[in-house]
C-alpha cells in the first residue's frame, strides 16, 4: 500500500501542472478549475489500481482527466452565470507556491471554448506536448484522422488568437 | 497577441497545491497530503454504504433472533419474508458500492460518452430492486397481520389497506426516479448526444 501510494504520488508530481492547465482548458471559473482538478485526481487514484502500464501513465491520466472533464462539463448548470463573470485584468494569483492563473491562460481559453469540442479536446493535449498517436489512442480516432484534425484545429486557433475570424 | 506567447505564456499556469485544504495531521509534504485528501473523500462514500449495510445486516440478525423465539408459523413466514427484504437492500447497497469503485473513466474519450448515456438510462436495476423489497415488506407485514389481527374487524381492512400503500409506494418509487432523471440525467444525456454529434459529424 505504502509503495502504491508513493508511486502514484510519484507519477502525479510529474504531471499534476499538465493535468491541471487540461482542466483549465475547458472551464473560465477558477474555482470550477479546482474542482476538475480534485475530481480528475479522484477519478485517477480510484483507477490507479487497475493500471496496467501498458501505455504511459500520462496517457493514461490524461483520457482520465479529458473525460473527466466531458463528464463535469455536460453536468455543468449553465444557471452558474454569475460565477462565469470573469475579470479580464492580468491575475497572477498565489496557491500555495503555484501560479494557478494567468492572462495569457484566460486568452487562450477563451480561443478553445470558440473552437469546435473535437478540435478543443485535441487542442488541450496538442498543448501538453501529447503525440498524435497517444491523442488517438485517448480519444478513440485514427492517428491519420488525428493528425489532419490537429493541424486544422492549431490553423483555427492561430487565427482566433491574433485576431482574425476563424 | 502572438499564438506563440500565449502558449509558452500560458504553460507557465502550476497546479494549486490542494494539500493545503486538507487538515491532515502530521503530513508534512504536500504531495502526502494529496493522496490523504483523496483517500479521504474515496472512503466517505465506501464507508456511508458499508455504515447502511451494517445496519441492515444488524435488522436481520435480530430477525432471525426473533424466528427462532416464536412459534407462529405465520409470524416466522413474515419475518422470513422482511429478512429477504432487508437482504435485497444490503444487494441494493453493494450494487452501489460496486459502481461507485467501477471507473469508467478509463476508456476512450469516445465509448466514454457512449456508455455514459447507457448508464443514464431511466430506469435502472435499482428502481427494480426498489420494489421487490416494497413486496417482500408488504408479504411479511401482511402474514404478520394474519396472527396478530386475524378474527378483528380490522384484518381485511387492514390488509387492503396496505395493498392501497403498496401501489401507491410502487407508483411512487418509478414516477420520483423518473423525476430524478429529468432533473439530473436527461440535460447530461442531451449534452452528451451534442458532444457525440460534434465529435462524429465535424
Amino acid at each position: 500500500m505504502e509503495n502504491t501510494d508513493h508511486n502514484f504520488s510519484r507519477l502525479l508530481e510529474d504531471n499534476k501542472d499538465k493535468i491541471y492547465r487540461i482542466c483549465c482548458y475547458y472551464l473560465s471559473n477558477d474555482e470550477d478549475r479546482k474542482d476538475l482538478y480534485q475530481e480528475a485526481l479522484l477519478n485517477l487514484w480510484k483507477a490507479y489500481k487497475s493500471f496496467r502500464e501498458e501505455s504511459a501513465f500520462s496517457t493514461w491520466a490524461f483520457r482520465i482527466t479529458v473525460n473527466t472533464a466531458l463528464q463535469f462539463i455536460s453536468k455543468e448548470k449553465r444557471s452558474k452565470a454569475g460565477r462565469q463573470s470573469y475579470s479580464s485584468e492580468k491575475r497572477n494569483i498565489e496557491d500555495g507556491g503555484a501560479i494557478t492563473e494567468s492572462h495569457e491562460m484566460e486568452i487562450l481559453q477563451k480561443s478553445i471554448l470558440k473552437l469546435p469540442l473535437i478540435d478543443m479536446i485535441i487542442i488541450s493535449l496538442v498543448l501538453e506536448e501529447v503525440s498524435s498517436k497517444e491523442i488517438a489512442k485517448i480519444i478513440g480516432l485514427s492517428d491519420s484522422n488525428v493528425r489532419v484534425r490537429i493541424h486544422r484545429a492549431k490553423g483555427t486557433l492561430k487565427k482566433i488568437i491574433e485576431g482574425g475570424k476563424p | 497577441m502572438k499564438y506563440e506567447k500565449v502558449v509558452n505564456e500560458s504553460k507557465k499556469v502550476k497546479a494549486p497545491d490542494l494539500g493545503h485544504q486538507t487538515d491532515v495531521k502530521n503530513m508534512k509534504k504536500s504531495k502526502d497530503n494529496i493522496i490523504a485528501l483523496l483517500k479521504k473523500t474515496d472512503s466517505k462514500t465506501r464507508l456511508g454504504i458499508r455504515v447502511l449495510q451494517l445496519i441492515y445486516l444488524a435488522m436481520i440478525l435480530v430477525s432471525i433472533s426473533y424466528i427462532l423465539v416464536t412459534t407462529d408459523l405465520f409470524v416466522n413466514l413474515g419475518i422470513g419474508s422482511l429478512i429477504l427484504a432487508f437482504v435485497l437492500v444490503i444487494f441494493v447497497q453493494q450494487l452501489r458500492f460496486v459502481a461507485y469503485s467501477s471507473n469508467y473513466t478509463t476508456a476512450p474519450v469516445l465509448t466514454y460518452l457512449k456508455e455514459a448515456k447507457k448508464r443514464m438510462r431511466v430506469f435502472t436495476p435499482r428502481t427494480y430492486y426498489v420494489i421487490a423489497i416494497w413486496l417482500f415488506i408488504d408479504l411479511g407485514v401482511c402474514l404478520i397481520l394474519k396472527t396478530v389481527l386475524e378474527g378483528t374487524n380490522f384484518y381485511l381492512s387492514a390488509v387492503i389497506l396496505l395493498q392501497a400503500v403498496l401501489i401507491f409506494l410502487v407508483i411512487t418509487d418509478f414516477y420520483t426516479a423518473y423525476l430524478f432523471w429529468r432533473r439530473d440525467h436527461k440535460p447530461v444525456i442531451d449534452k452528451i448526444d451534442h458532444m457525440l454529434n460534434e465529435i462524429e459529424t465535424t
